[in-house]
């Protein structure tokens, strides 16, 4: 215990760098992952056959990858020479993609048929019964698995050490590769993630209480 | 943009060329299963229609031809002058067109959860028929009142009673200003306090001229707001025509059965 | 040379499986008694569980994998045969796995209608006998399409392995790419990992729907 608390105030402004390092690119990777999923999301409701073919081969390929093989592939895959930080939002953005495309369309096949109908009934065009009532809805019901999710891509940061990001795991590992103090520096490694997911876990839950309350007064 | 004009139905009905609803032949077909068999079946302008009998005789789908959320697989329809044949493509702009003329009020009422009273009643006017949005929330309080929910206006249908969701759906439907109106078991979902407010509110709309085609288990209702009584089964009309000479003393065997069956269980 | 690749890269695909098969029954397993503490009537216990399941869950899986590769040879560097890196991959799914797993069984049971226990008190059954012979089978079916998923998961899940040096797929993936310095290896990888999951989760959905129709909602 001891050990524990004397490592973490020893190296504490290196790991918390990493950890910025983390929530940075976990940021970049929602900034650049989300709106592609909400894309790919539509391009599924397409009247298109060949662009919801696409779509959906997109989201497979997605989702079917680990994201440390998409990490690598992404890494050494793109002739061009991007930075680590980069490479890893792009992979990670991917997957985020294909992941929430398919909450995203959970979301908007969740809203009542019969609502589609009422608005059919009263003459609605289908954009405007997408656009009015089906979106608005949908993407409510969306959010808290999403929010989830992002938890869960946040953790997925700890894998880009392996194409050289200087985030909080790397970090971790080149202290304790120094000084051996493997469990100190894994624990708390562990810690710093949990201090962000933990509570964030919690809010999303309280938040997803809170709308299944709000969707069964009808 | 016509003024919907009530007219004194019960007189003129005879007298009015063309009908507001005329069901030719219609077949509905679900792979081998029929479960309309070649029904035809008119309703002049102003009238009301009440079509009553067991589950699965095809009311609720009769009804549904009418603004084409079911397509018929065999028949005509023609609704407000608009003929539209079973097999022949209709556009999105024509459905949607025809739909605008055929307010319909369902069963589960079918409200926009996330919008308020108001804005459930306003929007469709705005989409659908291009109003402002004063125009279009000003015909909505206009609505609310007659249907007696004034101050309900900026209520979300969570908060509403069912019988107050459903007076909120046909002040809906009523906003586009439809030429006939169809109610498919309005007051099915109801408790009978709650199906009372809502029976009052079509009452009134038949007493004002709107032509109504309504598919209920209220037999009272039935008998003494309906011109015109259809009986149903197995996807055909077993009896139809004058409501109280029908209750009184029905014609067919199915019908004497169903009646019996019904009214025996108050 | 592609050839070659493919057949280099497939000899990670038991070990791929192994991790994935055993990874899970550990969590599976583990996963039971800790939602019986979790549902535990005694405030203490179900605090206690709760704070187990939501710091596990909440750190990521290859910290768990480091912590428990490593970790133990802080203290002893005898240690380090022990957690082999086989042992330590499993250990460290099994228990992300078996905090999963609790809540997918928690979930299971809320779902399950609440009066198969009254009727079981009602029949004047000890609880635990309602608790084995009622609930559990049915909590189980209940869980079957979550927990398929999730086993699902654990396939991709099982490529973080390859950073404490176990030799399945991406292992096999990286040696490749490091002597051919291309990103083929990777793609081929991704393939294999697709190929894994999309019988799965044709299996997963039969199974489902023969256990569907045994359950009381």
């Amino acid at each position: 215990m001891n050990g524990i608390w004397n490592d973490f105030m020893t190296h504490r402004s290196e790991l918390i760098d990493g950890l910025s390092v983390s929530i940075r690119l976990a940021l970049l990777t929602f900034a650049l992952g989300l709106p592609t999923g909400l894309l790919l999301a539509v391009a599924g409701f397409s009247r298109s056959r060949a662009v919801r073919i696409i779509a959906i081969i997109l989201v497979e390929i997605g989702r079917g990858m680990p994201a440390l093989v998409m990490l690598q592939l992404v890494y050494y895959g793109i002739p061009v020479t991007l930075t680590g930080f980069l490479s890893a939002a792009i992979a990670l953005a991917l997957t985020t993609a294909a992941y929430t495309s398919e909450i995203i369309r959970g979301g908007l096949q969740a809203v009542p048929e019969a609502e589609i109908e009422a608005g059919q009934a009263l003459g609605l065009k289908n954009v405007h019964v997408m656009r009015d009532i089906v979106i608005p809805q949908g993407l409510r019901i969306a959010i808290p698995p999403l929010l989830s999710f992002c938890i869960i891509m946040f953790q997925a940061t700890s894998l880009a050490f392996t194409i050289a990001v200087p985030e909080l795991l790397a970090h971790a590992r080149s202290i304790a590769n120094v000084n051996f103090h493997y469990f100190n520096v894994f624990v708390i490694a562990g810690l710093l993630y949990a201090v962000i997911t933990v509570p964030a876990s919690l809010l999303t839950d309280r938040l997803e209480q809170k709308m299944s309350r709000h969707l069964q007064m009808q | 943009m016509t003024e919907h004009v009530p007219l004194d139905t019960k007189d003129l009905s005879a007298a009015v060329a063309s009908p507001a609803i005329k069901l030719e032949n219609v077949e509905k077909r679900f792979g081998d299963h029929v479960v309309l068999k070649q029904v035809s079946l008119t309703v002049d302008e102003g009238q009301v229609l009440a079509l009553i009998g067991p589950s699965g005789a095809g009311k609720s789908t009769l009804l549904r031809c009418i603004n084409l959320l079911e397509r018929p697989t065999g028949g005509t329809i023609t609704v407000d002058g608009v003929t539209v044949q079973a097999d022949h493509k209709i556009n999105a702009r024509e459905l949607a067109a025809l739909r605008s003329r055929v307010g319909m009020v369902f069963q589960s009422f079918n409200l926009f959860p996330h919008m308020t009273a108001l804005r459930n009643i306003a929007l469709p006017q705005q989409r659908v028929l291009g109003r402002s949005k004063g125009e279009a929330e000003e015909r909505a309080h206009t609505l609310l009142r007659r249907v007696g929910l004034a101050d309900k206006a900026l209520q979300y249908p969570g908060r509403c009673s069912g019988g107050q969701q459903q007076r909120i759906a046909i002040a809906r439907a009523l906003a586009l200003d439809p030429k006939v109106m169809l109610f498919d078991e309005p007051t099915s979902a109801l408790d009978p306090e709650l199906g009372l407010e809502v029976l009052k509110v079509m009452r009134e709309l038949a007493d004002e001229g709107m032509t109504m085609a309504i598919v209920t288990h209220e037999m009272q209702f039935a008998r003494d707001v309906s011109d015109h009584l259809v009986v149903m089964s197995d996807g055909g009309i077993t009896e139809e025509g004058d409501p109280q000479e029908i209750f009184a003393a029905p014609q067919q065997q199915r019908t004497r059965d169903f009646l019996r069956a019904v009214l025996d269980r108050r | 040379m592609t050839g070659n690749i493919w057949s280099f890269v497939a000899q990670g695909i038991f070990a791929t499986a192994q991790l994935t098969v055993f990874g899970f029954a550990l969590g599976a397993a583990l996963g039971l008694p800790l939602v019986v503490m979790r549902t535990a009537s005694i405030g203490p216990v179900r605090w206690m569980a709760r704070g187990f399941i939501e710091i596990v869950r909440g750190v990521p899986l290859v910290v768990w994998l480091f912590l428990i590769y490593n970790g133990p040879t802080q203290f002893d560097p005898r240690l380090g045969s022990i957690f082999t890196s086989g042992a330590s991959a499993i250990a460290a799914i099994g228990l992300v796995s078996a905090a999963h797993m609790a809540e997918i069984y928690r979930g299971s049971l809320k779902a399950i209608n609440h009066s198969q226990w009254e009727a079981g008190a009602a029949l004047g059954m000890p609880h635990i006998d309602t608790a084995t012979k009622v609930i559990a089978p049915q909590m189980i079916r209940v869980a079957v399409p979550a927990s398929a998923a999730y086993a699902i998961g654990l396939i991709k899940d099982s490529s973080l392995a390859s950073t404490i040096g176990v030799f399945e797929i991406t292992y096999y993936a990286n040696t490749a790419a490091g002597s051919t310095s291309s990103a083929l290896p990777f793609f081929i990888a991704g393939a294999y990992y697709i190929a894994l999951t999309i019988p799965s989760a044709w299996a997963a959905r039969r199974l489902d729907i023969r256990l569907r129709r045994k359950v009381a909602r």
